[in-house]
């Protein structure tokens, strides 16, 4: 194209109607009703996913979040401790796997998930954390006082 | 002559004070302890040698399982994240990282291994030594593309971004114990770090 002012310039929007329709038409095109084929509400359409897309990714990992605490919650019921007391007895001894890590072990590795649930009971019952007084000593872990810093 | 009688002087007064409020405290507790009565005693039992033994049963307990295990997993800390892991697994990181493709790697961050019969969980790590986790780079590449977008309403604000992010794919060789667990050095190198 070849403008002779700068005023020709700014006047011309960029490409052509059609390719510039098709680009909105193509990220629409799974939508349903009037939202796929009408370009002024197919835009408001596209533009409203886009922005879902957008703040979705950010709230995946909340969400994800939630869902490993409510996993390990549920295996900790599983084996008598409180979420609170595996938590914070396992940081105690300085175990450090992660929340996706537990979450996992809890749903595939029970055996294990058994054996730091055991374990998270005697290091609180050590330390006399609050709300230990309900729980029995597993009789399957030797500490000798060695875990208590 | 007179200094030694003004210390004479100031160390009665003091000893006159001290025994007054010996007397104020005794009346003060009437459940005294009476120091003619005998102090209980308590024996301390050397049993070092029967806690040894009963260590080293579970130690021998947990290498059999160990020799008797085939497939193992294990938890590794690769690039700020943590996988559970096995053999042949595929492991993708996002991000990033330096390696680069056909690198043989051992993961030295060994969070946990575990097997059939037993589970060996590290303090934060386990020994770099008898814990071996190798792997090899099979895949460098981008990301599938990321839209960002944001608008504000009748503010006349929009902006578009495209991200791609680098990826790697690992693939996990093996996951093996190569000696006994009671097997550790003194000092032990870990990088830069000694431990």
């Amino acid at each position: 194209m070849v403008f002779t002012t700068a005023i020709m310039m700014v006047r011309s929007r960029g490409p052509d109607e059609f390719w510039r329709k098709r680009k909105i038409f193509k990220i629409a095109a799974h939508f349903s009703g009037r939202r796929r084929n009408c370009y002024s509400i197919a835009i408001k359409a596209v533009h409203r996913a886009l922005q879902f897309a957008t703040i979705g990714r950010t709230v995946r990992k909340t969400d994800m979040i939630d869902l490993w605490n409510t996993r390990i919650k549920a295996g900790c019921e599983e084996h008598g401790v409180e979420i609170n007391n595996f938590k914070d007895s396992l940081s105690r001894c300085d175990i450090q796997l992660n929340k996706k890590v537990l979450a996992d072990l809890a749903i595939w590795e029970p055996n294990s998930f058994k054996a730091l649930s055991d374990l998270a009971k005697s290091v609180a019952i050590d330390y006399n954390l609050p709300g230990t007084e309900k729980y029995d000593k597993p009789s399957n872990v030797i500490t000798r006082g060695l875990l208590k810093k | 002559m007179l200094c030694n009688k003004l210390l004479k002087f100031a160390s009665k007064t003091v000893q006159t004070v001290s025994t007054n409020r010996i007397a104020v405290a005794a009346a003060s507790s009437l459940n005294a302890r009476s120091f003619s009565a005998p102090i209980s005693q308590e024996y301390v039992v050397d049993n070092t040698v029967a806690h040894k033994t009963f260590s080293d049963t579970i130690i021998q307990t947990v290498n059999e399982a160990v020799k008797n295990n085939n497939r193992l997993f294990a938890v590794v800390h690769i690039c700020g994240k943590q996988f559970k892991v096995t053999d042949n697994d595929l492991v993708l990181i996002d991000g990033y990282w330096p390696p680069n493709v056909g690198d043989r790697i051992k993961l030295q961050k060994v969070l946990l291994v575990g097997g059939k019969d037993f589970t060996l969980i590290g303090r934060p790590v386990l020994d770099p030594d008898t814990v071996q986790v190798t792997a090899t780079v099979v895949d460098k590449d981008l990301s599938h593309t990321r839209t960002n977008f944001e608008r504000i309403k009748r503010k006349q604000y929009m902006r578009i971004n495209f991200i791609r992010k680098e990826i790697t794919i690992l693939r996990i060789n093996s996951v093996f114990i190569t000696q006994n667990i009671d097997n550790r050095k003194e000092v032990q190198e870990m990088g830069r770090r000694v431990m």
